[in-house]
């Protein structure tokens, strides 16, 4: 609709718009980007320089003496292992069971269907920490503490809406908002 | 609404032969019993078992005796239960709105073809996309007194006069702009999804009806909007409303939210670990309500209706 707006008008009002647009754009880039940016900046630089008031703009002296020490350190090699083997085991049982209950959702007929999918997609709202005691006790009692195996089951139940809800959708042959627009 | 539709049918116990009789249905029934084995084993049955133990003493440790509400009591009559909660709804109810109102307007603003679109949709997903206890961490480091960037910038403007993180009132602000800068590019991609859905035409219409650019925003795109907006406002309300990472990462455990005072409850100090239960049951029953009163009385759609 706003494109429609600067057809008209003068051709003036048609720059002064595009420039205020793009002067909103950079500023909405540059306000996402920006911690980011100055985190790395943080990460490159030396003690002193870190400390420094007021602070540099520009890393003057760029080292990597930081990721040395992290990539030394046994406490982030065993913490690495863990989140790859955790995330790259939960992306593949999610994605499998996933997949398999989107297709039913999406291609097959059954009386539940409204039933499945409520109880899936509740779990996207499900506040976890309502249920770490219970499942902790859970876990204990079937000897799962401390285990790859705990963390990566819990992280697929939560995991599991999205790429259900995802797949669903996308097989689905008929757009899903059809219903409100007017007739 | 899907729950709504199973009942309408017509009841009797000829449907559990219809629908295990099929071989259809009943290849369905195998496809989705796996994921709903393990999300009732792992999320429903906890729930239950946590209101079962929430009505007893028990300790991490041991099973104990039914107490009936004491927990409740004790939990109500906790100051930092109270302080959680004052907490958490502040946080919910700002950084919603604020979320809302920004992500509406980048919405509306970048739903149109232009140059660098690619980018600008690249670049807005970079905090969403960002851990939130990695962004917690960084935020942290950036409103620290000595090294911080946001507090050596706000303290040379004369904006703040204390160390943001010594300061809870500050220190809540800081929480809920780090989730709006966080959340914000999210919510707008929920809407502008939304908005493309809305048809040219309309607007078309609308213009050769004479009608202003007010009155084809609050006739046609917010009524056409509706659904997206309910589903990105409950969406957030309720993940906001179990925010525990900010909290405890940025707070450095000294500001209390609902979940913050679950996880110290029963886990650090396990002394309180009936009021911790009991407020986890809390948490989910009020998050309960809440989506209900979403679903309920605003007319959201869970999903997609049958056919």
């Amino acid at each position: 609709m706003a494109s429609a707006t600067t057809t008209k008008g003068a051709a003036g009002r048609g720059t002064l718009n595009a420039v205020l647009f793009y002067v909103f754009l950079v500023t909405f880039v540059l306000v996402s980007v920006f911690p980011l940016l100055w985190i790395f900046k943080m990460s490159i630089v030396t003690k002193t320089e870190l400390f420094a008031s007021p602070p540099t703009i520009l890393p003057q002296t760029p080292t990597s003496e930081s990721y040395g020490t992290i990539f030394g350190d046994p406490v982030f090699q065993q913490a690495l292992v863990n989140s790859t083997i955790i995330s790259t085991v939960t992306t593949v049982i999610c994605l499998f069971f996933g997949s398999i209950t989107a297709y039913a959702i999406a291609r097959l007929r059954f009386r539940f269907k409204g039933t499945v999918m409520t109880l899936i997609l509740a779990i996207s709202f499900f506040p976890a920490v309502a249920i770490i005691a219970p499942l902790f006790i859970q876990f204990a009692q079937v000897g799962l503490i401390d285990t790859y195996a705990s963390v990566i089951i819990t992280d697929t139940v939560f995991a599991l809406p999205l790429p259900s809800g995802c797949l669903w959708r996308s097989s689905e042959s008929y757009p899903s908002t059809s219903r409100t627009r007017p007739r | 609404m899907s729950v709504a539709s199973a009942s309408t049918e017509k009841k009797g116990r000829g449907w559990f032969k219809e629908e295990f009789g099929n071989p259809e249905r009943r290849t369905a029934y195998y496809m989705v019993l796996p994921s709903l084995l393990i999300i009732v084993l792992v999320a429903f049955f906890p729930i239950l078992y946590g209101i079962v133990l929430s009505l007893t003493d028990s300790t991490i440790s041991g099973f104990g005796s039914f107490i009936g509400l004491e927990n409740y009591t004790d939990l109500f009559q906790d100051s930092d239960f109270g302080e959680g909660l004052y907490n958490t709804v502040i946080f919910t109810v700002v950084s919603v709105a604020l979320e809302f109102f920004i992500g509406l307007g980048i919405a509306l603003a970048i739903n149109r073809a232009f140059r660098g679109r690619g980018l600008v949709r690249a670049a807005v997903l970079v905090p969403w996309a960002f851990p939130t206890v990695i962004a917690a961490v960084m935020w942290r480091l950036m409103f620290q007194s000595q090294v911080g960037i946001v507090q050596y910038v706000a303290a040379s403007l004369g904006i703040i006069s204390e160390p943001i993180l010594s300061s809870r009132t500050l220190l809540l602000i800081g929480v809920i702009l780090v989730d709006v800068w966080k959340t914000t590019p999210f919510v707008a991609l929920l809407l502008l999804a939304g908005l493309q859905t809305i048809p040219g035409e309309v607007y078309e219409a609308a213009r050769v009806d004479g009608a202003n650019w007010m009155q084809r925003f609050f006739r046609i795109t917010l009524p056409l909007l509706k659904g997206a907006i309910l589903v990105a406002v409950l969406f957030r309300t309720l993940d906001a409303y179990r925010v525990y990472d900010l909290f405890w990462v940025l707070g450095n455990r000294e500001l209390q939210s609902l979940s913050t005072y679950v996880y110290e409850g029963v886990r650090i100090s396990q002394l309180q670990f009936g009021p911790g239960n009991a407020a986890a049951v809390f948490i989910f029953m009020t998050a309960f309500l809440i989506a209900l009163f979403f679903i309920r009385v605003l007319g959201m759609r869970t999903s997609v209706e049958e056919e």
